[in-house]
């Protein structure tokens, strides 16, 4: 644990390292910054508190979906868990505690949303920006997450609706829905868990539904004393479970490759989930998907579908038309009189805003050099960015496993990265274009049939200007592991002379 | 499509997709095998040879096609006789389908519980066919502790074959993968299990297969892997064919016997790291735990 006051910096003293955003991704470096204690970082953060989307997301029934022995970090296992899948305020709860635990708390810049940052060449620094004052640093990490731009419907009208309209990750807590009409627009993973919730206290709820989504049981159950004690006593039998859930979950990724035999075994999971709960046969047609399985995310709920069963939940599958007033008109002219919008419609994952306020080399916005989908060397690293390392960005969601997981491989990579850069006094770090383009082209073919690309469904897996699969991982978590967490120097120094390659490799080790 | 549509009970769908099925005779028995050979697919081979009681379809259905992304599969459904089974019986069928599919080329063999005997059996007598030997689950010669469970498995095989499948369930699984599912999830993988016919002829064989003249014989890289909590082929035996086969190194799984079942993804790894550089693991280590 670093006890060195690395501290806070004076505003005009640039650190080695700026994180933006203080959820999983952020919070994981720092505490790996803070226990190695060699470089000075802050944290930015836009909001008055850590927690990235487990803060934002704080709708009824809020949830995680990987369970919490696994989704927690390696560095940092929580014999406390109270439940498998622990709800969303544990969760907060968990990260809150990172940064005072791991003596970094005075380092998190809050209420310091990033309007731009700037790479100076002359300088070899990033200039960042912030409602707080600027800051500049040596190294730039985004750990901005890919679920955290809320995305609205472009629905004709909705913004005009009368009553009270909201996105479920800026929950409006003022507004109360006991007796209320509530439509609820999506059916995906926050729909899922805020339906049942809100059709408890509601007079009517109507879920509003483009797709069905595949819906598998849910194994969720209380820790017993004695198993959060022994969790206690024997920090190994958190490993053990930590290994258990990693290992199945990584077994689905072969249903994910389109395998006939999988992908038959686990449509019947959900099918048999919804022929057990569902009886009334117009309700089960809507409710059966039209897909392959995994093409969109699966979803787990034992709560969702016997919620339509009740006589004041509606499911429309029509397409919403317009709305007008109070009233949302369905395609086939029908009409629902409601008095509160929630939109359970995702983020912005595909073109992600924050890299339209960051900019490169000669001035270059990253939104520019990902006009054309996002990329990024060991999905880390863009070319004509240096010294920038990102968490969370292209090619690292995963349609089975656990995003933590993912972020630990990202920040290992960007310590032996600003360590290496360190070690061997270059100015800069810049991958190499051919090297990217490479890495791309590698991506491009393991993600040749897989579900994602050939399942027949629209997801914000793929990016639809180019065709590309960009969000996610098309390969097992733990290849993620092995592809992206070793940082090799090479792809950094191809504009050198050999001989200086040389003497740079030779001073770093 | 409809997602009801594409699934038809009954109908018996290809172990992948690529998999092209073919029959080859060898030595009295026609010798089914699943090959995802593609014109101008330069990529290893690997070949897999199932346990007791199984075939590729039912011991691989997960293991195949996350093998198959990144190399050519052939596995084989082997074929048994009445009376008079041998390992040598086995490990003849297999170099025949590797004759016959791949034929002058090397390839990575992996044998899982019986299937890991024959593997073996099939390097110490086939040298030079074999780039790399991977030993799942297996055993050099069955011991008193065995034996015992084979005896229990024979009575109750003649008496009370509804009792069996719990007893092979019960056997077959680790303790912390069938207590961490429900009591329907268990009694599922009770119901599910199948005696096919052979599988008696099969465990005799387990009782009696004996590779210890044979180990010190194998010069193909090897890796043994084990179930740490296998209670039909105790790490006792997989550390056996570790001692004794000596270019071999050793591998734990936190699962039961059926480790193709528990850990189907985590298998998937380490054969695919051993394969991919065989000796990047020195003879004579244990690879080290695997990071979650």
């Amino acid at each position: 644990m670093a006890s060195t006051p690395l501290g806070y910096p004076a505003p005009d003293s640039p650190v080695d390292v700026i994180i933006i955003g203080a959820g999983f991704g952020g919070l994981g470096l720092g505490t790996q910054l803070a226990r190695e204690g060699k470089s000075s970082f802050i944290i930015l953060e836009r909001a008055e508190e850590v927690g990235g989307t487990w803060r934002d997301n704080h709708y009824p029934g809020a949830a995680c979906d990987v369970p919490s022995h696994l989704y927690s970090f390696s560095f940092r296992p929580n014999p406390e868990w109270s439940r498998m899948f622990a709800p969303q305020k544990e969760i907060l709860d968990y990260l809150r505690h990172v940064p005072r635990d791991e003596n970094f708390h005075e380092r998190i810049v809050f209420g310091a949303e990033v309007t731009s940052a700037r790479w100076d060449e002359a300088a070899a620094l990033w200039n960042v920006a912030t409602p707080k004052g600027d800051f500049s640093a040596k190294n730039l990490v985004t750990a901005v997450g890919h679920l955290s731009e809320p995305k609205l419907p472009n629905i004709d009208g909705l913004s005009d609706f009368s009553g009270s309209l909201f996105h479920s990750a800026e929950w409006a807590d003022e507004v109360d829905l006991a007796g209320k009409r509530v439509g609820v627009i999506g059916s995906g993973a926050t729909a899922i868990q805020v339906m049942p919730e809100v059709a408890k206290i509601a007079s009517e709820v109507v879920v509003f539904q483009r797709s069905a989504p595949y819906v598998t049981p849910r194994p969720d159950r209380a820790y017993s004393d004695q198993e959060k004690g022994l969790f206690r006593k024997m920090p190994e039998s958190i490993q053990e479970l930590r290994e258990e859930m990693f290992w199945s979950n990584e077994e689905r990724y072969a249903q994910r490759r389109g395998t006939p035999t999988l992908v038959s075994a686990a449509t019947q999971v959900a099918l048999d989930h919804l022929h057990r709960q569902i009886q009334d046969p117009e309700l089960r047609r809507k409710l059966t998907p039209d897909y392959i399985i995994g093409c969109k995310r699966v979803l787990k709920s034992n709560d969702y579908y016997p919620a339509f069963v009740q006589e004041h939940v509606h499911l429309e599958t029509d397409g919403i038309e317009r709305v007008e007033g109070n009233r949302v008109i369905t395609k086939d002219g029908g009409s629902h009189e409601l008095d509160v919008i929630v939109a359970c419609t995702g983020f912005e994952t595909t073109d992600l805003p924050i890299a339209y306020r960051i900019f490169g080399r000669n001035g270059l916005p990253l939104s520019e050099r990902w006009s054309n989908g996002m990329q990024a060397y060991a999905t880390t690293a863009v070319h004509g960015f240096p010294n920038l390392w990102i968490i969370n960005g292209p090619n690292t969601g995963l349609g089975h496993n656990s995003a933590v997981y993912i972020a630990e491989a990202q920040i290992d990579y960007i310590m032996a990265a600003v360590n290496f850069r360190e070690a061997a006094d270059l100015p800069a770090l810049e991958v190499a274009e051919e090297a990217e383009e490479a890495f791309m082209d590698r991506v491009d073919r393991l993600a040749e049939g897989t579900v994602w690309l050939e399942g027949g469904c629209r997801s914000w897996y793929v990016d639809h200007r180019n065709g590309r699969l960009t969000t996610l991982w098309p390969e097992p978590a733990y290849t993620f592991r092995q592809v992206n967490a070793h940082f090799e120097p090479e792809p950094y120094l191809t504009g050198s002379e050999d001989e200086t390659v040389e003497q740079v490799l030779i001073a770093a080790r | 499509m409809n997602a009801g549509s594409h699934i038809s009970k009954g109908l018996v769908l290809k172990i992948h997709p690529d998999a092209n099925e073919g029959l080859v005779r060898v030595g009295g028995f026609t010798v089914p095998f699943h090959d995802t050979v593609a014109p101008h697919d330069a990529r290893a081979t690997v070949v897999l040879i199932h346990g007791t009681g199984g075939n590729a379809r039912t011991h691989f259905h997960t293991l195949f096609p996350m093998l198959a992304a990144k190399y050519r599969v052939l596995a084989v459904d082997l074929q048994t006789p009445r009376e008079g089974l041998t390992l040598g019986t086995f490990s003849r069928q297999v170099a025949g389908v590797i004759e016959h599919c791949v034929p002058a080329r090397s390839v990575h063999v992996v044998g899982y519980s019986l299937g890991a005997l024959v593997a073996a059996d099939l390097a110490a007598s086939n040298p030079h066919t074999l780039a790399s030997l991977t030993l799942v689950a297996g055993w050099t010669k069955a011991d008193s502790q065995q034996r015992l469970r084979n005896r229990i498995w024979m009575r109750l095989f003649e008496t009370d074959q509804d009792l069996l499948r719990e007893f092979a369930t019960w056997t077959a699984y680790g303790h912390p993968f069938l207590a961490g599912r429900s009591e329907a999830d268990v009694r599922a993988l009770v119901e599910a299990r199948v005696f096919p016919d052979g599988i008696a002829e099969q465990m005799k064989l387990n009782a009696n297969a004996d590779l210890c003249g044979k180990l010190a014989s194998i010069t193909a890289p090897t890796l043994v892997v084990a179930g740490a909590h296998d209670q039909m082929v105790p790490t006792r035996q997989t550390k056996l064919l570790f001692g004794g086969i000596p270019n071999a190194r050793y591998a734990v799984i936190d699962s039961g016997h059926a480790i193709p079942q528990e850990r189907p993804a985590q298998l998937f790894q380490i054969i695919n790291e051993f394969v991919t550089d065989p000796e990047s693991v020195p003879a004579g280590e244990i690879r080290e735990r695997m990071f979650v």
